[in-house]
């Protein structure tokens, strides 16, 4: 297998900028077909923003993005999901007022209606609770319930990179648990991961590979065995001594 | 008995006209984020477009009424362009302006150029001023059971796209969750102007119904017309889809029976009259905004 079959996302020198705020500064990073890769780091470190800035959403940004080879720096949005990348945003992004069969059904959106039905089945067949609450407001489940909807919804546009922006925040520590068990199958089912995580413990026994940042730049990389070895990650993530 | 049915298919005309303007105006709120006070006045300037193109082809009543309604949706799709950059920076004053703006340009253009400024009147037979039926003094044209029955399936055909469709659905979640909408991949552009379009069809249509109802347009009209639409859309809770269709038959009723037992030109001052109360009661409107 050549280098472009094994790399699926590829981010060359990405730099994002707010105003006078720099939140990415010359970001190069790469996920390979399989790989389930985190991103560390504090508040603020600009995670969300890569997440966002892949999708081209978000400021202008300098530098550039391929997805299975191609550029996708100035794609629209659209037709970037529709290739084959998800977003999980931060704070699961549900349409509250929405039932939960309509949520999936957008996250399918680009699809025709039979491919929807089809794909909501299994999603149904993965997640029975979805099924059993598919005809309530998505606003009135619980926490671990609407991110289960969120990942439900990011399968439903057919993926092959699945984002997930912070998908334990506001998680109580069992259902952190599952969403993670539920991150490993879903890797193991085929689907490439990109995760952001300030959980780094959980993370790192998940993930393949992993980036640290610091105030928008890479400070650190690895293996998700040398990261949680790395006395640095150590002391800024997995609060103590080994 | 026969001047109290008068009065109430004169309000469900009324009503009639009203709710496919606020839903109209309601859908460029939600959808587009632009407080478009030129809605009816876009759609007055479909009326004299269609009143130029009976005055060119003879009275051609098909060709009218088609000009009427093309007219509208060409107008609504050509103002997405002019407000698609303000709604992106959330710009709600800007577009406000720029909405006012139009409907100045308008309303001057319409009193200067267009029939010297003079009011338009409509040829007689497109009124529809057959009586389809008839209680006594009391009588239903044809044109006036176009009207309400037309507006009925306008609006209804609207409902049925926002909450059965997946195109429906989209642009619902666009309303609620902008942001969302766009990260999980909807084609938010493309529903944006597919809004306008959308608009554009509503006020096309209520443009034939008016020409109907009133028989003859002028300038004034798009900024009556405003008013009530605003009125309307903030008595329901701006955003709001189903409480506007509600407030526009309650805003219908009530000025057709002011007109039908007071003396005088009473309307406005009781519709507004009625709807600073609500407003100083609820200032979200009897329903509540939306989105
Ligand atoms: N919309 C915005 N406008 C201005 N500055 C922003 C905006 N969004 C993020 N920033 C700034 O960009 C930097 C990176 O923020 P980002 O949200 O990407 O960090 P993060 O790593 O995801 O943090 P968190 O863990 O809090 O989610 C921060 O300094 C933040 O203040
Ligand atoms: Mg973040």
């Amino acid at each position: 297998m050549g280098k472009s079959d094994r790399v699926l996302l590829e981010i060359k020198d990405l730099s994002v900028e707010y105003g006078p705020v720099k939140a990415l500064q010359n970001i190069n990073l790469t996920v390979n077909r399989g790989e389930v890769i985190v991103l560390l780091g504090a508040n603020g470190a600009g995670k969300s923003t890569l997440l966002n800035a892949v999708l081209g959403i978000g400021p202008p940004k300098k530098g550039s993005v391929f997805f299975e080879g191609e550029d996708i720096t100035t794609m629209p949005t659209n037709r970037i999901v529709a290739s084959g990348i998800c977003l999980l945003p931060e704070g699961r992004g549900i349409v509250p007022q929405m039932l939960v069969w309509e949520n999936l059904q957008l996250g399918g959106y680009h699809f025709k209606n039979a491919v929807i039905r089809k794909d909501m089945e299994n999603v149904f067949r993965r997640f029975p609770i979805l099924k059993e609450r598919r005809r309530q407001e998505a606003g009135t489940l619980s926490g671990g319930q609407q991110q289960i909807l969120s990942i439900g919804r990011g399968l439903m546009a057919k993926p092959k990179l699945m984002m997930l922006d912070e998908p334990s925040l506001g998680l109580a520590p069992v259902i952190i648990t599952e969403v993670f068990e539920i991150i490993r199958e879903l890797n193991r089912d085929g689907y490439s991961i990109l995760l952001s995580e300030q959980n780094a413990r959980k993370a790192l026994q998940v993930a393949d590979r992993g980036y640290v940042f610091e105030k928008g730049q890479i400070v650190l990389s690895g293996s998700a065995e040398d990261l949680e070895k790395n006395e640095k990650v150590h002391h800024a993530y997995l609060g103590g001594h080994i | 008995m026969e001047f109290l049915l008068a009065q109430i298919i004169n309000g469900l005309i009324l009503g009639g006209i009203y709710a496919l303007l606020v839903t109209g105006f309601n859908l460029l709120l939600l959808e587009g984020g632009v407080f478009q006070y030129a809605y009816p006045h876009l759609l007055v300037l479909s009326m004299y477009v269609s009143w130029l193109v009976l005055r060119v082809t003879g009275n051609n009543i098909f060709l009218g009424i088609l000009a009427a309604v093309l007219s509208g949706i060409v107008l609504g799709i050509a103002t997405e362009p002019i407000f698609r950059s303000l709604s992106k920076r959330g710009a709600a004053v800007a577009s406000f302006i720029v909405a006012l703006g139009i409907a100045i340009i308008i309303t001057d253009i319409l009193s200067r150029v267009i029939n010297k400024g003079i009011q338009i009147a409509f040829p007689e037979s497109l009124k529809g001023e057959k009586a389809l039926l008839q209680f006594g003094y009391a009588i239903i044209s044809a044109g006036q059971m176009l009207t309400i029955l037309g507006s009925f399936v306008a609006v209804g055909g609207i409902f049925f796209i926002l909450f059965k469709t997946k195109t429906g659905r989209a642009m619902r979640a666009m309303a609620q969750v902008p942001g969302v909408a766009r990260l999980i991949g909807l084609p938010v552009n493309a529903m944006s102007l597919y809004s306008y379009m959308l608009a554009g069809i509503l006020g096309g249509i209520s443009s034939v119904f008016l020409i109907m109802a009133l028989g003859s347009a002028s300038s004034g009209l798009g900024n009556t017309l405003a008013l009530k639409v605003l009125a309307v859309a903030i008595f329901a809770g701006l955003g709001n889809l189903g409480g506007g269709l509600v407030s526009a038959l309650i805003l219908g009723m009530a000025e057709s029976f002011v007109m039908g037992y007071m003396r005088g030109d009473w309307a406005n001052a009781v519709a507004f009259g009625m709807i600073m109360i609500i407003v100083m009661v609820r200032p979200r409107g009897i329903f509540g905004m939306k989105a």
